[in-house]
């Protein structure tokens, strides 16, 4: 019964309210955040490091940080912000990581017989006429690809802007830096994809 | 308008961050502008291909695993808790501050022994303090000894050949620079 008024509560409480209830001692506070941003932080985190399980892993620690630290947080922004703030540290710190600890892409396991790697795209998916979830498939593949390869500081821009939904003052906020410099980074971001993605998009 | 000034404005105008009247501005090179017209295309099926990603979902028991995590955390930090939470009464406080007053002047009292110091660079033997020569032990015999001083001046001085020292200052290094 206690659950079910808190979900009510949930509901028309704002982020600023649950994150205040949870300073003052509502454990019940934090879990309403938790079941509202779960989904937003993890698709967040997976769209920036490709991994599920680690960005589930980094998502729990965004919540954690936002638990160990709730008393800091301060109303002149938005919990949301805040939120994808520790999240794209967490995500970024990650990608940093890696890079130290090189992994080999799956695509250079293959080579032409020249030894360079092959171009990907819907024309090669063979003789047999793709249908259109397998060309679905294979656009959501060159397109996950081309983000990945973008710099962390583009990469992050987009994903915020283009798969969150964010506005350019919010990104701005999650990234410290102003809402010019969030402008000039979605051009280059997409301006990048674009030469990424030039076969796939001059043969459409 | 051009495309260089396009370009500039590109961002805003995609993102539909202006008024319906600098829109008009950007909507005639667009149509006029192949090369422009092909960017905002491009553009937009990035954009459709981006949001076509499915969205990952965190698992259906990922409340329990936050809560896990801070429980986790929460024993590990339980030592310094208790710590913490003894170190809240007021008298424990005082106890603690007079400990750390105590050893903050323990040691700037502290001095190394001096002796070591002497041991590790001992001064010019001009400076140091003679041994004392009470008497000749073996007779009236005797040898001649070069010393040398810090000035590089150099004495000779007849000394008795054995001579017997007392001293609680004695080293060896104090006939470091003795010739015969």
């Amino acid at each position: 019964m206690k659950s079910l008024v808190l979900t009510l509560n949930s509901m028309v409480l704002t982020d600023d309210e649950l994150i205040q209830s949870f300073v003052q001692g509502n454990e019940d506070a934090f879990m309403g955040l938790v079941s509202k941003y779960k989904d937003p932080i993890t698709n967040y985190i997976n769209g920036m490091i490709k991994d599920y399980e680690r960005s589930v892993d980094l998502a729990q620690e965004t919540f954690f940080r936002v638990y160990k630290h709730a008393g800091d947080y301060k109303d002149t922004y938005q919990f949301s912000t805040w939120i994808y703030r520790i999240a794209t540290n967490l995500a970024i710190d990650e990608l940093r990581r890696r890079r130290r600890h090189v992994t080999q892409p799956l695509e250079s396991q293959y080579r032409n017989e020249d030894g360079s790697v092959p171009e990907l795209n819907i024309a090669d998916t063979g003789a047999v006429l793709p249908d259109q979830a397998l060309i679905q498939k294979e656009r959501q593949r060159l397109i996950s690809n081309a983000i990945e390869s973008l710099p962390k500081k583009y990469r992050a821009v987009f994903v915020l802007k283009e798969i969150q939904e964010l506005p350019y003052e919010e990104i701005a906020g999650v990234l410290s830096c102003s809402s010019g410099t969030v402008k000039s980074r979605l051009h280059r971001a997409r301006e990048l994809l674009r030469k990424k993605l030039a076969k796939y998009l001059d043969q459409r | 308008m051009n495309c260089r000034k396009f370009n500039q404005g590109i961002v805003e105008y995609y993102d539909h961050q202006w008024p319906d009247e600098r829109r008009k501005e950007f909507e005639s090179h667009r149509t006029a502008c192949a090369t422009c017209r092909k960017t905002l295309e491009d553009w937009a099926e990035i954009s459709a291909m981006a949001k076509s990603l499915p969205a990952v979902k965190a698992p259906e028991n990922f409340e329990a695993m936050v809560r896990r995590r801070i429980q986790e955390a929460g024993r590990a930090s339980k030592g310094w808790n208790s710590i913490g939470r003894w170190m809240a009464i007021p008298k424990l406080q005082f106890a603690a501050l007079g400990a750390m007053v105590i050893a903050l002047i323990a040691v700037l009292l502290w001095q190394p022994k001096p002796t070591l110091d002497a041991e590790r660079n001992p001064p010019p033997i001009a400076q140091q303090k003679a041994p004392q020569v009470l008497e000749p032990a073996d007779g009236p015999e005797y040898v001649d000894v070069l010393l040398k001083g810090a000035g590089n001046e150099q004495v000779i001085m007849r000394l008795p050949s054995t001579i017997r020292v007392e001293s609680p200052d004695y080293d060896e290094s104090y006939f470091q620079n003795v010739s015969y």
